[in-house]
């Protein structure tokens, strides 16, 4: 399974100057850089601004994860640079690798040093609905449980003589049904149970809930933020304003 | 006055064609240790889904009667209302650990109902020494084992200060040795902080040491109420198919083979002062 291009976007518990942050700071962060990466086509720009983004992973400890994330997409990744190269020549193919390496490395930072719980906390205080921010919470917290649970039918199913490798192709997708007819019929008893749980515990029904670990904006967030937003606005006047030097318009000529 | 009280109740959950409670007539008083049983299918889920309200505002069907806890009708409040007079424990523990670590799970029903936080985590500090959680607070459930989670699910129960406890099956996933902790943890809850507690149980011999009343169901009705000693001696338990403890069952045929023995033992130490006296 390619499971592990997940792997990049799965939170690690760990001590850094990164993880420490506001989740909506690294949110900003994570938007600006994308919004730089598009806004941008030169290669020498984007080369920086992926470069930039280095540190910032070795800051976080997160260079492993990312590393197998990218290993995952290898092949993605080849793909768009042969279409390009093709379509729209080196120069071009390089840039829009590197775009996408920024964009991903962006969002890997966010999703690996942001808990699922500060995520859901940040859309709260950003005015998304509670019950909302409630479900994708707990969306996380039962894929290993379901996955789990996947497994056993499987095994279950596997010992009654059910080969999933048997047949062509719609025979295989056919084989799967024995799994995912009774692994529907469990997350139903279970969804109705786990909401008997929820009910017998005051859920929703208080429209004054407390948050027990408010987020707050520290010194720290104003200074990665207040550098972001330097960094896109004397960006935006190069580019539109003065015009980019000579150096950064550098590309390979074929 | 009770602090539980069933008058004449039956229900039908929707559709159904039978009545899944019948006639439950039931008086429970403050600081009970209670055992339900029954065999399957009887109307225990059912019973005391009818204590905290979850019938009939979350299972809908056909309620008939009056259920009063601490003196509020359940069908005039909402489960939430009742739920800090009522904690319910159910089987299967990963459905009731919905949150990503244990402190958040602790924290969930204070926080539906809108405590304070000084409140909330003065609770959470109290519960989470009393059932000994203090170093898991920062685990997520699957990290935990059985026993773990189930007593994360109790705790998480007790932060909204329930007077009544109530557990379907609580030990059902567990290995005997956690049973058995899950078991002293209640009578210890039991003992000090006076909570009403009622457990569903099929393994009757994990409580014998603790309970002071045995509830026994069958096909929706109670057949039985009373002390262990009468209740697990009784025709009705015998009929009923119930698992009635080796040690009960021991003593019942030693009684036949000897009239001098009076007494109903239900745990070892009472079976050893029987025959202590008889021997005598
Ligand atoms: N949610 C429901 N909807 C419809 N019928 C139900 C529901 N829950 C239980 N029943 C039915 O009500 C009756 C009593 O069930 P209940 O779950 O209360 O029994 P129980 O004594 O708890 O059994 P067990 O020991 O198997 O848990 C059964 O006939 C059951 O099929
Ligand atoms: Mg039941």
């Amino acid at each position: 399974m390619s499971f592990n291009i997940f792997e990049a976007f799965k939170y690690r518990r760990k001590k850094t100057f990164i993880h420490s942050l506001d989740p909506r700071t690294k949110l900003a962060l994570a938007l600006g850089v994308s919004a730089l990466s598009i806004i941008f086509t030169e290669l020498i720009v984007l080369l920086i601004i992926f470069l930039s983004l280095v540190p910032l992973l070795l800051i976080a400890k997160s260079i492993k994860e990312w590393t197998s994330t990218v290993k995952g997409l290898t092949l993605l990744i080849v793909f768009i640079l042969f279409v390009n190269i093709i379509f729209n020549g080196l120069s071009f193919a390089i840039s829009m690798v590197l775009r996408i390496f920024s964009l991903i490395t962006a969002f890997s930072l966010f999703f690996l040093t942001v808990h699922p719980d500060e995520l859901s906390q940040a859309l709260i205080q950003m005015k998304i609905p509670f019950s909302f921010a409630f479900a994708m919470s707990m969306a996380i917290r039962y894929v290993p449980t379901i996955a789990n649970e996947a497994q056993t039918i499987r095994e279950a199913q596997m010992s009654r003589g059910l080969e999933l490798e048997k047949g062509g192709f719609t025979q295989r997708i056919k084989n799967f049904i024995p799994i995912i007819i009774p692994l529907i019929v469990s997350s139903i008893r279970r969804a109705i149970s786990i909401a008997e749980s929820l009910e017998s515990r005051g859920f929703g029904a208080y429209p004054n809930r407390t948050y027990l670990l408010p987020l707050k904006m520290r010194k720290r967030d104003y200074t990665v933020l207040i550098t972001l937003l330097a960094a896109i606005i004397i960006s935006v006047i190069i580019k539109f304003v003065v015009g980019l030097p000579p150096l950064l318009l550098l590309s390979i000529p074929f | 006055m009770p602090l539980i009280e069933f008058k004449n109740v039956s229900f039908k959950y929707g559709d159904a064609e039978s009545y899944a409670i019948k006639d439950i007539n039931l008086k429970i008083d403050e600081g009970e240790f209670i055992l339900l049983t029954g065999s399957t299918g009887c109307g225990k889920t059912t019973l005391i889904r009818c204590i905290n309200g979850l019938i009939p505002h979350f299972h809908q069907g056909a309620l008939e009667g009056e259920i009063i806890v601490n003196g509020y009708s359940t069908t005039e409040c909402t489960v939430a209302f009742l739920s800090t007079i009522v904690g319910i424990v159910f089987q299967n523990p990963e459905n009731q650990l919905v949150s990503l670590n244990v402190l958040r799970e602790l924290a969930f029903g204070p926080e539906n109902m809108g405590i304070p936080r000084e409140e909330i985590n003065k609770r959470i500090m109290e519960v989470a020494e009393k059932l000994e959680l203090k170093h898991l607070l920062d685990k997520t459930p699957i990290e935990l084992s059985g026993g773990e989670q189930q007593r994360v699910a109790i705790a998480s129960a007790l932060t909204l200060k329930p007077r009544i406890l109530l557990l379907d099956e609580p030990t059902a996933n567990l290995d005997p040795k956690s049973a058995k902790m899950i078991i002293e943890l209640l009578d210890t809850l039991n003992k000090s902080l006076n909570l009403t507690i009622i457990v569903i149980e099929h393994r009757l011999e994990l409580l014998m040491d603790y309970v002071n009343r045995v509830i026994l169901m069958e096909n929706g009705r109670i057949i039985a109420d009373g002390k262990p000693s009468e209740v697990l001696y009784s025709h009705e338990a015998e009929r009923s198919g119930v698992n009635i403890p080796r040690l009960i069952r021991f003593f019942k045929k030693l009684k036949e083979l000897n009239p001098k023995l009076i007494s109903n033992p239900v745990t070892i130490r009472e079976g050893v002062e029987a025959l202590k006296k008889v021997s005598e």
